[in-house]
């Protein structure tokens, strides 16, 4: 048995009688106060005479309503708050903490901390520094997008002297001292 | 703010010290003027002066009681990471944090790092390497509510948490790890209750 409460708020008696409208349209007026729903008469229909689809039809847009009210009526939801034995034992469980690794190194050229199956961050930066900073040149070099050249670049720091090998390349002058780990030819 | 940062300083100039022996508190001790705020206990860890040692005694390992507060992250994320490195040396927890993948880590690991200065700057510790975390925790920082927008112009309010970080550092190597309790240590625990039982209220 459904019991209206009467809310001294006049704003939430609006929303009520909002959502309350709204579910008697869903289903039929009447049914949701307990007294009969208004019964008009129904056409008779011969057995026979009713074709297979009609009665799929009917039952299907008969199984709608009472598919609402089960829709509405029997959701899922928590029948006891969960206490925080039980939040804890799922927090703290083993495979959802935060595993230690096993797989970190020392770099042997930086001595920096490294993954094993991952380059060294900080050579990895430095090499990139670099790199930068030789595109610069190059881009000084050929003065605008879409101009690079079809031969060969070859990078010679301070002092070096471009070899019989280095002919017919373009040549990029970078003004300091060859780094240790950028090896000539 | 100068001037309070000025009263502030000249407030810590007078011999701020808490006797652990618990003997006589001589005046200087009463804090008359409001320093920035509220300092929290773990910031006040640090100000504990032990009496010296005599000569007898086992040398006492030092503590370093280091802590941020209000970092923008979640307390409970974020005490995944502080039981990651719980009980490990300095090195291997930083390690472990510089490749973890989690946003708390990042701010972790700047604390260690401040801690370990810290430690051997104003602590007399001798080996930066020679610490191990004995401690590290986590608290609840100041909770924020926001408006979040969903749609047909619904909104649901947000909750934007922040959290503390707290870390205690002691010298010297890391204590070993406890053995699992086996089943026959919780049988000897267990027959030794037994054994343990008295009559009570009795002549």
């Amino acid at each position: 048995v459904l019991i209206l409460v009467r809310s001294p708020l006049p704003r939430l008696r609006a929303l009520l009688q909002r959502c309350w409208g709204r579910l008697e349209r869903g289903l039929w007026p009447g049914v949701l106060r307990g007294q009969s729903p208004p019964w008009g008469p129904a056409l008779a229909v011969q057995g026979a005479a009713v074709v297979p689809q009609g009665i799929d039809d009917a039952s299907e847009s008969g199984a709608e309503a009472p598919g609402l009210l089960e829709s509405v009526l029997w959701m899922a939801a928590p029948k006891q708050r969960r206490t925080i034995e039980v939040n804890r034992c799922r927090r703290r469980h083993p495979s959802k903490l935060v595993e230690v690794k096993r797989n970190i190194d020392v770099c042997p050229e930086c001595g920096n901390l490294k993954q094993k199956h991952v380059l060294c961050g900080y050579c990895y930066a430095k090499v990139k520094e670099e790199t930068r900073l030789i595109r610069m040149e190059m881009y000084k070099k050929e003065g605008g997008p879409f101009n690079a050249p079809t031969v060969e670049t070859v990078v010679l720091y301070e002092g070096e002297k471009p070899t019989e090998k280095d002919e017919g390349k373009r040549i990029i002058e970078r003004s300091r001292k060859r780094p240790s780990w950028f090896v000539q030819n | 703010s100068g001037a309070a940062w000025a009263r502030g300083l000249l407030s810590w100039a007078r011999p701020e010290r808490w006797l652990a022996s618990g003997s006589l508190f001589p005046l200087s001790c009463i804090h008359t003027s409001t320093s920035l705020q509220k300092i929290g206990k773990w910031e006040k860890k640090n100000r504990i002066v032990y009496p010296p040692q005599l000569p007898g005694e086992p040398r006492r390992p030092a503590e370093i009681y280091h802590c941020r507060r209000e970092i923008k992250y979640s307390k409970d994320k974020m005490w995944y990471l502080a039981k990651l490195i719980k009980g490990m040396s300095i090195d291997q927890a930083l390690a472990q944090l510089e490749f973890s993948d989690k946003k708390g880590a990042k701010v972790i690991k700047e604390v260690l790092l401040e801690a370990q200065e810290m430690a051997v700057r104003k602590h007399n510790v001798e080996f930066k390497s020679n610490l191990h975390i004995a401690e590290s925790l986590t608290g609840r920082g100041r909770y924020v509510k926001r408006v979040r927008c969903h749609g047909k112009g619904m909104f649901g309010i947000m909750k934007l948490s922040r959290c503390h970080y707290f870390v205690k550092l002691v010298e010297g190597p890391p204590p070993p790890p406890e053995p699992p309790r086996t089943g026959f240590d919780q049988a000897k625990e267990y027959v030794q209750q037994l054994r343990s039982r008295t009559l009570v209220h009795t002549l």
